[in-house]
């Protein structure tokens, strides 16, 4: 019986080439890896991986910004999008963000642990979609930059190469004259709950309220949150004096292939998802006073 | 622990037999503390094995309950998500820094926060107080006055399975608004609202739960468990397993249990302690292994020459029951364990002959009790004398320390699988975090008992959240038909109810449950016609055992579905035609009992009544003034329960005891979960005596000392 290796280094080229140098799995915030430990043991299949942990890499943490976009370091907590400071481009995270587990969670768990987890109901994947967030991941072979929706390619699978550290989320500032996020989530209860059917959604406009760009995103509804392109088409030109909602149909969210578990079942989800982003749509163009899913 | 504070890992620790010696040091509750141990160690497992702090609480060791939260640089985390190798030079709170030592008396006092909590009656079991503390006091120490909503947001993340959150959530506020309950002692008799007698360990941490006490010198014993819902299996050369495993001292199989069956029922005893090559549920005990902590733990069961064949498995009662489903159990051909019957009148005719009736069908699942504690504890055998108190055990061989809410049947039962007597056993129960029903049935007793006999050590076994969740009993799932009808006055004439109620591999208390469902499944009402049938069958699932009334909220769901549905189709007001029918004094139930005392359904309908226009009336308003999506309503419900035992008489008794320095002692064999019995108890004796409560000390459920100590 052997406990692997565990490394905290503080500076992340030393993080770089010991990646590089071995099989290490990435240990940040603790909130899936001890779970799975936890799981694991109980049905005697205890694993003893060599831990890296990033956690130590104060570069890693923190939002900052350039003139064209804001840079969400990797082991940024949930509990930082609480910040009031933030323009109305983050609402739908931080909405999501008070939404994933308890304060406990919030304070502990990593936008990017969010990602790499890439679980079907992560719930930071629509917010960040309609964000159009792209990923940075870097290695010693230097930095790459993919869209979110190429970084996550299923079920529990990403597009992170093996001596690769997901070291920021790049987020496009907007350049219209006002943008509005918003996000809704459907648990069994308020807290400590995965989602059963979460919705993030986004439009852009212009000074006249007309909408220029607009982009709306189902999770857990499929193995990877997905974005609705005809809606958002069928949104552009609009005014947010209209009932957007009346232009939900059915074949808007025919992509999606919800699935039955122990949360619901498919049927359940699909009806759910519909509703959902019609109340998306109400809370862009009439944000209600107390949002409730 | 050691002048300096520091602690020692296991000697197993791999991380030092690789040559690293790592030393983490931190702030701990103010103090400097230095440990000995893997950096990728749960910081939970560091304060309670290696610093011996054990008020922060493992519920879960995956961030779900939060009954671990400490406050990490001032913010609340899980600590059963956090390296201890992240805590390096940062610091720590728990809940034993919450309250300063009494330098004068060693003794704490509690915090402000933790006071609000007594009075409050905002602990019960205790197990989540305090996780539910820390959280409270990281929003506190941010808000000093917060609103409702903050209060919520703080304490969302720790789950309580007894308060229902309302006492919690007062006695946080009550700290922010400064306001106290003030002096509420008084006598403490019957009607007083007293602070529980036993609440200062539970708010303080100080309280030792059945993971919170074990042994330095115990081995530990971890379950191997069936990944097969249904299967056959043989074992190869175990010996040599153990041979070449450092660490691992013995692997106890079925062949190792004196008796190996256990059960609620004496004529029902149908589970092993160990599958003996035949295993009927997913997570069944099937090895046991005995050895160091972390050699147990870490050990991987795919190397265990185990030769398994799946068989055809039956999940639910209909295919329990179709033609030709396999038979767990050879006495209960087609796995029905047994049937209930209740039966009064003509249910046909009078379905036929009456205005109104309603026929549906239900069904509900499994649930798990969810008590934050999961099941643990420990055995030594006494007779050797390697471990624990030995002098004052009598004539038991074996102890038992464990967190339940039965010492005595666990007693019956841990003696019947060693084949000794009741009194060569002893129950000792620690505080117990949450039962529900869930801890009547044996888990880790039996397991414990045996490797303990087997191997003359102290043996520990606490399960993980995961364990608890596979092995133990769960609430029966039902499937019921049931049927009402009334005459066009409202008065019920007739009723009638068949459920299957599926009781998973093993017996545990489905008789009682099969018992008392047509007992009570017609509800609080007088009807002259009464059908009930019920079914308990075997099924391949978890074994369904005791839940907070024994299937009978399952039947309340149908009876109450069929009251609104006569009630609709009369034009009647749902609670009116419920009060027409309410039981009342000298009315005969479905068993022809006659009820002679009171009778409170009525008298209940009564008081709600002016509630119950008045919010109807508010939410026909709300709706009529909203466009959003929700909606308001007002439902109301019914359901009875009889006390103590069905069929079958329910003898008690209360023993109290004289010291010699003139202090009452109160033998209170009824166990203390967090529903208050160590308290309510104390009360109904010290008012019985015309005594204030506070003369009274209580020894708990401790069987073999209370038969011998008693007799006033």
């Amino acid at each position: 019986m052997t406990l692997g290796d565990y490394q905290r280094p503080t500076d992340l080229q030393e993080a770089l080439r010991l990646r590089a140098s071995g099989s290490w799995k990435i240990l940040a915030g603790g909130t899936d890896h001890y779970p799975s430990a936890a799981h694991q043991q109980a049905w005697g299949q205890s694993q003893s991986p060599n831990i890296l942990d990033i956690t130590g890499i104060d570069e890693l943490e923190g939002i900052s910004e350039t003139d064209a976009e804001f840079r969400i370091g990797a082991t940024t907590k949930w509990s930082a999008f609480a910040d009031p400071a933030l323009p109305s481009l983050f609402e739908a995270l931080a909405t999501a963000s008070l939404a994933v587990g308890g304060q406990q969670i919030q304070n502990q768990g990593t936008i990017a642990g969010n990602l790499c987890n890439a679980s079907p109901a992560a719930d930071g994947v629509p917010p960040l979609l309609v964000m159009d967030a792209d990923i940075e991941l870097a290695s010693e072979r230097g930095l790459r930059r993919v869209p979110l929706g190429s970084f996550i390619l299923g079920n529990r699978k990403t597009a992170l190469e093996s001596d690769e550290i997901l070291t920021a989320v790049l987020v496009p500032k907007s350049r219209s004259d006002e943008t509005r996020t918003t996000f809704l989530k459907l648990g069994a209860r308020r807290y400590l709950v995965i989602s059963i059917v979460m919705v993030a959604g986004r439009i852009d406009l212009n000074e006249s309220g007309v909408i220029e760009s607009a982009a709306l995103a189902v999770g857990a509804c499929s193995p990877v949150a997905q974005r609705l392109p005809r809606l958002e088409k069928k949104l552009i030109g609009r005014s947010v004096t209209e009932d957007l909602s009346a232009l939900v149909v059915e074949t808007d969210l025919s992509d999606l292939s919800p699935i039955s578990d122990p949360r619901a079942d498919d049927a359940y989800r699909r009806d759910v998802a519909r509703t959902l982003v019609q109340r998306t749509l109400q809370h862009l163009v009439s944000p209600p006073k107390e949002a409730a899913a | 622990m050691s002048p300096d504070g520091m602690q020692g890992a296991g000697a197993d620790s791999a991380y030092r037999d690789d040559g690293e010696t790592l030393v983490t040091s931190f702030s701990l509750n103010g103090r400097e503390v230095s440990v000995r141990a893997h950096p990728s160690s749960r910081l939970t497992a560091v304060l309670r094995d290696e610093l011996g702090e054990t008020g922060t609480k493992v519920g879960c060791d995956a961030g779900d309950c939060g009954a671990c939260t400490v406050s990490l640089n001032g913010k609340q985390v899980c600590a059963c998500l956090t390296a201890l190798g992240q805590v390096q030079g940062q610091s720590v709170f728990t809940i034993e820094g919450q309250s300063e030592p009494e330098p004068a008396t060693d003794t704490k006092e509690l915090s402000v926060l933790q006071q609000a909590f007594h009075d409050y009656g905002a602990a019960q079991c205790g197990i989540c107080t305090p996780g539910m503390v820390m959280a409270a006091q990281d929003l506190l120490d941010r808000v000093a006055r917060p609103t409702e909503a903050e209060v919520l947001d703080a304490i969302g993340g720790v789950l309580c399975r007894c308060t229902g959150y309302r006492k919690i959530v007062d006695a946080i506020l009550s700290v922010g608004v400064g306001t106290s309950l003030g002096d509420i002692r008084s006598d403490g008799h019957v009607g007083s609202a007293l602070p529980r007698l036993d609440g200062f360990g539970k708010i303080s941490g100080a309280d030792a739960y059945g993971a919170d006490d074990i042994p330095q010198d115990a081995l530990w014993l971890r379950v191997v468990r069936s990944r097969h819902h249904a299967a056959q299996f043989t074992l190869g050369d175990l010996q040599s397993v153990v041979d070449k495993t450092p660490g691992l001292d013995r692997i106890l199989t079925a062949e190792d249990v004196p008796v190996n069956s256990f059960g609620i029922y004496p004529h029902l005893k149908d589970q092993p302690v160990l599958a003996d090559g035949f295993v009927r549920y997913r997570g069944e005990a099937v090895l046991a292994l005995v050895g160091k902590k972390a050699v147990v733990e870490q050990f991987n069961d795919d190397t265990l020459p185990i030769s398994w064949q799946a068989l055809p498995e039956v999940m639910d009662t209909d295919a329990a029951t179709a033609d030709g489903a396999p038979t767990l159990h050879e006495n209960s051909p087609g796995n029905v364990l047994i049937r209930g019957h209740v039966e009064r009148g003509e249910v046909a005719a009078a379905l036929q002959g009456s205005a109104v009736t309603s026929e549906r069908f239900f069904e509900t699942s499994f649930v798990e009790h969810g008590y934050i504690e999961p099941e643990a504890g420990y055995a030594f055998c006494t007779e050797t004398g390697t471990s624990g108190d030995t002098t004052s055990a009598g004539a038991a061989r074996m102890t038992v320390v464990v967190s339940t809410q039965t010492p005595y049947m666990d007693r019956d039962e841990i003696a019947h699988v060693l084949g000794l007597s009741g009194p060569e056993v002893r129950v000792t129960p620690t505080a117990c975090g949450g039962g529900f029903g869930g801890k009547l049935d044996m888990s880790v007793q039996p397991l414990v008992a045996v490797a303990s006999w087997q191997m003359k050590r102290p043996v520990a076994c606490v399960y993980s959240r995961t364990e608890s969740m596979a092995a133990s009993t769960k609430r029966h799932p039902s499937k019921i038909s049931a049927r009402a009808a009334a005459d066009s006055t409202g008065k019920l004439t007739a009723f009638g109810f068949d459920g299957d109620f599926n009781t998973g591999a093993y017996a545990s208390w489905g008789p009682t449950v099969a018992g008392r469902v047509p007992v009570h499944a017609t509800g609080p009402y007088f009807v002259p016609n009464i059908l009930n049938r019920s079914r308990a069958i075997y099924t391949n699932g978890p074994p369904s055992g005791a839940f907070r009334g024994f299937g009978v909220p399952q039947s309340a769901i149908a009876h109450e579905c069929l009251m609104d549905d006569l009630a609709e189709q009369l034009q009647m007001d749902p609670l009116e035609f419920r009060a027409l029918n309410a039981i009342k004094v000298g009315d005969k139930t479905a068993t022809g009992q006659v009820l002679e005392a009171s009778v409170g359904q009525g008298a209940c309908l009564d008081a709600l009544r002016p509630h119950w226009k008045e919010l109807r009336a508010q939410a026909e308003q709300r709706n009529a003034n909203s466009s959003g999506p929700i909606r308001h309503g007002v439902g109301v419900g019914c359901m009875w329960y009889g006390c103590g035992n069905t069929s079958m008489s329910n003898p008690s008794e209360m023993v109290v005891g004289l010291t010699k320095s003139g202090q009452f002692v109160l033998f209170n064999g009824a166990m203390e979960i967090g529903q208050g019995s160590g308290t309510i108890m104390a009360q109904i004796c010290a008012e019985a005596l015309g005594i204030p409560v506070q003369c009274f000390s209580q020894i708990m459920g401790v069987a073999p000392k209370f038969s011998k100590k008693i007799h006033v």
